[in-house]
């Protein structure tokens, strides 16, 4: 369900569709607070101060608010910084960083590329240090600093009441928080000090009212006889609302995936659903359903969740480009069996990534991404860990998808989890502003 | 040309990480060595040791039966000491002609072990049997049921005394992660803590088995999965110790489901296809796997599921099967739920219908 879902910057929509829980503030008023706190922080100029300053622009909102924003770790972590950096990002980034006076430089360039490698893979933002930019050095530091907290913590926590079933769901919104930060930190910092200037490309400025999506998925499942499925999907975005429909099924009929999504923008830089935003929110309800003949079972899903995203210059200028994703929810599930009775069960959702956009031409645009996700009822299911870890994660995704000129494109997904996937899709899509 | 590169990258990963196991269950019971050569039948029991003068065995189930081949050199006697049997256990043995060989005791310690020594001078072929003289009378009993020790091997002599105040249980049945790490040290030290129990444990392995890059469970205990039958009831333990069945342990299964299909089937496993909580997940890797195995047992007439894993207690249904989570062998204990170190008690009778007990041990 990924590919055509608005994990991608540009394909945000506006909207509400989770209860605003009582004593949350209004969204203009997290706005306007937000606002007044980050502005100290450009004033100050320090990164020592900016940061301390997410903190702030979150503090200011109330406690039931913050309470509910913290069970998603990433997605508010993230949105931290974009509130206190993204506004105007080329206003906000301190002077040196801006300057980068050290990218000229070849052999500075590939010593930092090195470096956001290893040492980088341990101290995240050792490829900017090396690069002179010590200021998104520092704030991906930190920010790997909080996902290491947030991992250790819940990680505790899990130990502590043996994964409880009473607290067994922020904890794991928690380490999947911390490993999202953690994960992003590090891929930023090498992004970051390879990328060229400019970034890898940028968004569409204006998001697609309509995107069709049709591919071919070849699935190696030890335990299924899948084979191939064909897939095809759309992503409708009149605004507010965006809806994601899509069906994948077996040339046999036996292995049939439905599947619908829904979301509105529910916190953002802008509401506009229409242009791109540099960060938001959005609500979604999402109902699938999969019937698996050969086996004679079958799942339907309801599911509710926040997805969010960020473009990562929020970070840092040497970001512009990139961008990091997240999403947490509850699904419910009823189980079906041919031959006996049904029983219900239910899963925590949570998939976080990080990506780049390709191509900075007018119509020759797309972008590239690589995420985790929680969740097991996928085609790929869930990671078969060797050794005692065993059960616990979700799979790995990739999705790379690029736009030939202004209506048609083409994108590569890879999923590895119980089973091994890789799907290739031909995209249409129909910019605003007609054919 | 895309399917197998992905088969490619499978075979370089990690989609089959229970292969190796489900392999390595098909060499459990059979050994050749100096001329000597011993099979049991369906590998319910470990060859501990097995050489010109001698056979160890550790049992996996109420009753084996092995065929030992001893060459014209033998020496005159040949040993065999069986391991882990029911307190009541005889041990007969014949030649292949059906001709009994008179076997004389040798004194041992233990109510689970056996030893013996018989004349094996001109070598033959041998028909070892052990099992109750009761283990094929269709009438209700009793067994027990727990999981998860793991680091609390220190203190599992405690839930073997409580077990042994259980007068009308039989053996205990085990749902794996008998250890922290699963390497040798551990596996033989559970076994020296087991001496303390009356009755023989079966089992299966956990994930907590698979600590150590090597895996040697199979040496100590015999099979992963494998299936057994005692009073006319079908006991199946599957290896799920990486949250998965292998593809060949399905078809196993396949084949015990029918030979189980008519009578009580009890079918235990560490990781369970399902818990109830889940959203912590600590089941399969795949839902659609999960499934799949469940509805298998469904059709396939199985009477009740025992699994381990979550270390508490959880009573519910799947499919319509009752299932139970009981891991409370006493490694860290879910908080919150008033459990603690516990097992199940499961009185069964054979006609259809059994009832559970949860143990406290604390």
């Amino acid at each position: 369900m990924s590919g055509l879902e608005p994990s991608g910057p540009n394909r945000h929509c506006a909207g509400i569709l989770l209860a605003r829980p009582a004593g949350l503030p209004t969204e203009s008023a997290i706005r306007a607070q937000a606002r007044g706190a980050c502005q100290k922080a450009q004033s100050a100029r320090k990164i020592g101060d900016s940061l301390p300053s997410f903190a702030t622009c979150r503090v200011a909102v109330s406690p039931n608010a913050r309470a509910w924003l913290a069970s998603l770790a990433l997605v508010g972590a993230l949105l931290a910084s974009s509130d206190a950096a993204h506004a105007e990002p080329p206003q906000e980034e301190p002077a040196s960083d801006a300057a980068r006076p050290c990218r000229s430089e070849p052999s500075r360039r590939a010593l930092a590329v090195g470096a956001s490698i290893v040492p980088g893979v341990i101290v995240h933002g050792s490829g900017h240090w090396v690069l002179c930019e010590p200021e998104t050095a520092r704030r991906l530091v930190y920010l790997e600093a909080a996902g290491a907290g947030s991992v250790l913590l819940s990680g505790t926590g899990l130990a502590l009441t043996g994964a409880s079933r009473y607290v067994v769901a922020p904890l794991a919104l928690g380490a999947l928080g911390g490993l999202a930060l953690f994960a992003t930190t590090w891929l930023a910092d090498i992004y970051g000090v390879a990328a060229p200037a400019g970034g890898s490309g940028q968004p569409r400025a204006r998001t697609e009212t309509l995107i069709l999506q049709a591919g071919v998925r070849a699935v190696h499942d030890p335990l299924f006889d899948t084979g191939w499925l064909i897939s095809q999907g759309l992503l409708v975005n009149p605004g507010p609302l965006w809806l994601a429909p899509r069906f994948d099924a077996s040339p046999d009929g036996s292995h049939v995936r439905y599947g619908f999504r829904a979301g509105r923008r529910i916190l953002g830089a802008h509401l506009d659903p229409t242009r791109h935003a540099r960060w938001g929110i959005d609500g979604v309800v999402g109902v699938r359903d999969f019937t698996e003949q050969n086996e004679g079972f079958g799942i339907t899903t309801l599911e509710v969740a926040l997805s969010g995203r960020l473009d990562l210059v929020a970070i840092g200028p040497s970001l512009e480009g990139a961008f990091g994703f997240a999403e947490a929810g509850y699904a419910r599930e009823w189980h079906r069996f041919d031959g006996a009775p049904g029983h219900t069960w239910d899963a925590l959702l949570g998939r976080f990534g990080f990506g780049m956009y390709l191509g900075h031409g007018p119509d020759v645009r797309g972008e590239t991404w690589v995420a985790y996700d929680h969740r097991r009822d996928t085609v790929a299911g869930g990671l078969r860990v060797p050794g005692i870890p065993a059960g616990y994660a979700g799979f790995l995704e990739h999705r790379t998808e690029l736009y030939f000129d202004r209506h048609f494109g083409a994108a590569l997904e890879l999923a590895y989890g119980s089973a091994a996937v890789a799907s290739v899709y031909w995209l249409v899509r129909f910019p605003r502003g007609g054919w | 040309m895309i399917r197998p590169i992905l088969i490619g990258l499978a075979l370089c990963g990690c989609l089959d990480v229970a292969e190796e196991r489900a392999r390595r269950d098909l060499t459990v019971g059979k050994r050749q060595n100096d001329g000597v050569r011993v099979e049991v039948e369906g590998g319910l029991a470990a060859v501990r040791a097995l050489d010109r003068e001698s056979l160890e065995l550790w049992a996996n189930a109420p009753g084996i039966r092995a065929e030992l081949v001893l060459p014209a050199t033998s020496p005159e006697r040949f040993r065999v000491r069986l391991r882990n049997v029911l307190s009541d256990a005889v041990v007969t043995l014949s030649r292949a002609d059906g001709t009994p060989v008179e076997l004389s005791p040798i004194q041992t310690t233990f109510v689970t072990e056996r030893r013996a020594e018989f004349v094996a001078s001109g070598g033959g072929t041998f028909h070892l049997t052990v099992a109750a003289p009761d283990d094929a009378v269709v009438e209700p009993f009793e067994f027990l049921a727990f999981a998860d020790v793991q680091d609390a091997m220190p203190r599992v002599g405690d839930v073997f005394a409580k077990m042994n105040l259980e007068p009308a249980a039989r053996f205990v049945v085990m749902a794996g992660d008998i250890t922290e790490r699963g390497g040798a040290e551990e596996l033989e030290r559970f076994q020296r803590e087991q001496l303390a129990l009356k009755m023989p444990i079966f089992t299966t392995l956990g994930n907590h088995e698979l600590g150590d890059g090597d895996v040697p469970y199979h040496d100590y205990f015999g099979r992963g999965s494998e299936s057994f039958t005692f009073h006319g009831v079908r006991f199946t333990l599957l290896d799920t110790a990486s949250a998965t069945l292998d593809a060949m342990v399905y078809d196993w299964l396949d084949t015990w489901l029918e030979q189980g299909r008519g009578r009580v089937h009890f079918v235990f496993m560490h990781v369970p296809p399902m818990e109830p909580i889940g959203v912590r997940n600590g089941c399969f890797s795949s839902r659609a796997e999960s499934d799949k195995l469940i509805g298998r047992m469904a059709r396939g007439g199985v009477t009740a599921a025992f699994y381990g894993h979550v270390h508490s207690y959880y009573a519910f249904e799947h499919a319509g099967i009752p299932a139970f989570i009981s891991g409370g062998g006493g490694a860290i204990p879910e908080r919150f739920d008033g459990i603690g170190r516990h097992y199940l008690a499961v009185r069964v009778d054979p006609a259809g219908s059994f009832e559970t007990r949860v143990v406290r041990v604390d």
